[in-house]
């Protein structure tokens, strides 16, 4: 194996926690570490367009603290935060350094609790228990516990033919490319097709002070693997089924309509339904494109597991299938020998896999991490059906300039 | 005493003499100081034709590699840029290992006759003894492996990466074949166009060539043979640390001549580089310096008086600039103005000499800098004039306070430099007279 990575390092867990937890628009975050990860943290929560201010704090740290296990920096920090902001939680996060060093922080919180009107939450992994879709999954678990702690009236399930649905969204996790615009098209389509209204949407936009609203929502979207522990709690404790929602493609997202519609025994609404029908007519004729190939179209996409599936889910709504998918983690000597054979294909994958394409390849830009990229625009998603209209045009134009 | 909070945690200028005693605004920061990895990278960077490999977790890798990314594909360095991430299992039981068969990669990878290795603070609490692992994987890969610790538990900035950095590359040094008399090399600029410096111009009028600039984009080549100057000319603190480095080891001397704001330091400094001119002859080197500055010396002298007359009264909390905090505060201080607090990142020997004629006109609140929140409610009570450093300039314009940022200034030495600082203090002094007027009518109206 490998000892020298010579791409991006893929992020670790820690990180995941703090983009995570910063998508939750009233978490407040304590760093226990030196600082310079914080600082230097910024640059990419810029670029997952995460809002910082007033809520991420760090305490530094000296060689002092290091050696003789002094933590009055913490007890200050967490004691200033409380009075000065007064969040609902603070989430202190151990640095690589405190967690070598094994700083009890369950220990600590417990004994500074009493003195806090914040409830203090723990991450104490330093960044040594997996990738960055370890620390989601974290998030999402610990927002479980604390949804475990929250007294939440359950609302009556079975709703009323005539009163509009309405539904979580989970598994906006930061990574996900053009979110903004996806989530709009989502909302879009339930809206639609069955006049669905949107609860709130974990974990980009969610918000702690709104947990004990969350009962008010007849079910779930779960988009990504991560969200899977939040999505089983709420049906659990207050029966709201989720649906595992591969929302791409025409079909794809046609089938996640249907499948709620079914569940609560409702109509599309036939707009809906004859445009999609209608689209389904105009990517008709791709294979017969196809056909009229010298060389058949190779695809290749690196991304996580979940839009992985979601483009295989459109692809093969145009007649075609991935040569390889490899997931956004994969091991770099993996990902490198893939990047060297994906001459004249289609590519769908992050900024620094596109940059190491042969020549005759083309890329999109589907996956974490992107460089030197601001998100203007909400109406361009590659989910649902206008995710689909996108996506059908850039195989288009590939095919095209294809001999 | 103020009733602030912050403030009742800052401590005065007679309080403090070393940085370990200067206090955080609050124990919470935001966004903090950068780290010592950080400063490494802005030194290192501009080198054509080294590699890096970066010692540490997941985190601090992927930091410095998209650091670099984002200075654009300038001589490819994000390319160059190599990590060996630590596990659990690494921390546990040493990367010496991992650490061989990444530089033996490396090795088959790329033809770099220098490998940068940076470590990072986990390798440093692992104590792993890096010196001696590369000491003997330099000798059997026959490639130049410079060492540069940068743990930021240990130190307070980014400054000392930036230093240590500059201090490894005489690492890369080789004897002298034979020294040219007349040239300097220049250490630690990192603002701008040197060439336009007041410095420069006196080079240039004393026949002094600049045959090095560290760090700069010099391939390795011409930094092998960096020890044939006739001397280092230090312009930035970080640089000494070279300086002093190269002193020991080859007996070669150097000038420190800083962003000083102080013009008889600064005509201190130039004699001693006329001494290179001029080595045996003191009349004909004060006559070389007298004669180059003595134009600029009575220019400086009206805009002073003008200035003591404009500006004396006016408050200022300083922020950052690419100057010594302690020695631009007394420069002002000596002008009438008042500091009523100033952040640092650190407090060096020269700072240290300033700190007590600086008591004798102020005794302005400490605090370490990059922590930006708490200074919001400070801003109300100390109601400064001015903010000298980076701020939103929108928003402390509501509240009567003009943002001076003094970047531009970076690339300036000497008298220059105290001249186009003067000159921005008095617009400065204009603006912030016609942002008071315009408050105050507006509090007028408010009132009718």
């Amino acid at each position: 194996m490998s000892a020298l990575t010579q791409l991006l390092p893929t992020p670790s867990d820690r990180m995941g926690t703090i983009w995570g937890l910063l998508a939750i628009k009233d978490a407040c975050i304590l760093e226990y570490g030196p600082a310079g990860t914080t600082h230097f943290g910024l640059g990419p929560i810029s670029s997952l367009e995460l809002e910082a201010r007033g809520r991420y704090f760090v305490t530094h740290l000296d060689e002092k603290d290091v050696i003789m296990g002094n933590v009055e920096r913490l007890e200050k920090a967490v004691l200033e935060i409380d009075t000065q902001n007064k969040p609902q939680y603070i989430f202190i996060i151990a640095s690589s350094v405190t967690a070598t060093i094994g700083t009890d922080l369950v220990g600590i919180s417990r004994a500074l609790q009493d003195r806090c009107n914040a409830k203090l939450e723990v991450f104490e992994s330093g960044g040594f228990a997996g990738n960055y879709l370890v620390g989601f999954e974290m998030v999402y678990e610990r927002l479980v516990h604390l949804l475990n702690e929250i007294e939440i009236e359950a609302v009556q399930q079975n709703p009323a033919t005539d009163r509009p649905l309405r539904y979580h969204i989970l598994g906006g996790s930061p990574d996900h490319y053009r979110w903004r615009s996806d989530v709009l098209e989502i909302e879009r389509v339930f809206d639609e097709a069955l006049s669905a209204e949107v609860a709130q949407t974990f974990l980009i936009d969610s918000a702690l002070s709104e947990l004990g609203e969350i009962a008010k929502a007849d079910f779930c979207l779960l988009l990504r693997e991560e969200a899977r522990p939040l999505a089983k709690y709420l049906q659990e404790r207050f029966e709201i089924p989720y649906f595992e929602a591969n929302f791409y493609g025409y079909e794809g997202s046609l089938e996640v309509v249907e499948a709620v519609a079914q569940y609560f025994g409702r109509q599309i609404c036939d707009k809906f339904s004859d445009e999609i029908k209608a689209h389904q007519a105009e990517i008709a004729y791709f294979p017969f494109y196809a056909r009229q190939l010298s060389q058949p179209l190779r695809f290749f996409s690196i991304a996580d597991r979940d839009h992985n599936q979601g483009l295989a889910q459109a692809i093969s709504e145009l007649g075609f299938e991935f040569e390889a998918q490899l997931d956004i983690t994969a091991p770099e000597p993996e990902r490198l020998a893939a990047l060297a054979r994906m001459d004249d294909a289609l590519v769908f994958a992050d900024s620094e896999s596109l940059s190491r394409l042969p020549e005759t390849a083309q890329g999109i830009l589907i996956s974490f991490p992107w460089y030197d990229k601001s998100f203007y625009a909400r109406h361009l998603p590659f989910m649902g059906p206008r995710g689909m209209d996108q996506l059908a045009e850039i195989v288009h134009d590939h095919l095209m300039k294809r001999p | 005493m103020y009733n602030n909070p912050y403030l009742q945690r800052a401590k005065k200028l007679s309080q403090v003499t070393r940085i370990e005693d200067v206090p955080a605004l609050s124990a919470a920061n935001f966004p903090g100081s950068h780290c010592p990895l950080f400063g490494a990278l802005l030194a290192l960077r501009q080198i054509p034709d080294a590699a890096f490999l970066v010692v540490g977790t997941d985190e601090c890798t992927f930091y410095s590699k998209s650091m670099l990314h984002g200075f654009g594909h300038r001589n490819h360095v994000d390319e160059r840029c190599f990590s060996l991430v630590l596990d659990e299992k690494d921390v546990s039981f040493g990367c010496r290992d991992k650490l061989s068969a990444a530089l033996h990669e490396l090795k088959a990878l790329g033809n770099y006759p220098v490998v940068f290795v940076i470590s990072t603070c986990v390798v440093e609490l692992i104590g792993d003894d890096l010196e001696s692992i590369l000491a003997g994987l330099e000798a059997e890969l026959e490639i130049k492996l410079p060492l540069i610790h940068t743990e930021h538990f240990k130190c307070e900035n980014h400054q000392p990466g930036l230093e240590r950095s500059l201090e490894s590359l005489c690492h890369l040094m080789e004897e002298p074949e034979e020294i040219e008399s007349m040239s300097v090399n220049l250490i630690g600029h990192r603002h701008g166009d040197f060439e336009a410096s007041e410095l420069a111009a006196f080079l240039k009028h004393a026949g002094i060539r600049v045959r090095l600039v560290l760090p700069s984009e010099a391939p390795l080549n011409e930094l092998k043979r960096a020890s044939e100057a006739a001397l280092n000319l230090v312009v930035d603190a970080t640089g000494l640390a070279l300086a002093k480095r190269m002193e020991e080891r080859f007996d070669f001397p150097y000038v420190y001549f800083d962003r000083f704001l102080d013009p008889e330091a600064i005509e201190a400094a130039y004699l001693e580089l006329a001494t290179l001119v001029h080595p045996d002859d003191e009349q004909a080197a004060e006559s070389l310096v007298s004669e180059f500055l003595a134009k600029k010396k009575s220019r400086l002298q009206l805009l002073e008086a003008q200035a003591r007359e404009r500006l004396a009264g006016r408050t200022f909390i300083y922020g950052n600039t690419p100057f010594m905090p302690l020695n631009f505060c007394l420069y002002l201080a000596k002008l009438g103005m008042i500091p009523q607090m100033v952040q640092v990142r650190n407090l060096g020997p020269k700072e240290a000499e300033v700190r007590e004629t600086l008591l004798t006109y102020a005794d302005p609140y400490l605090s370490k800098n990059a922590n930006i929140a708490p200074l919001q409610t400070i801003y109300d009570c100390l109601k400064p004039d001015f903010y000298i450093g980076h701020e939103f300039a929108a928003r402390l314009r509501k509240k009567g306070i003009i943002v001076l940022a003094c970047d531009r200034l970076g690339k300036q030495f000497g008298l220059q430099l105290c001249e186009g600082l003067l000159k921005l203090l008095l617009d400065s002094a204009d603006a912030s007279d016609a942002l008071k007027a315009e408050l105050e009518q507006v509090q007028l109206k408010e009132c009718v």
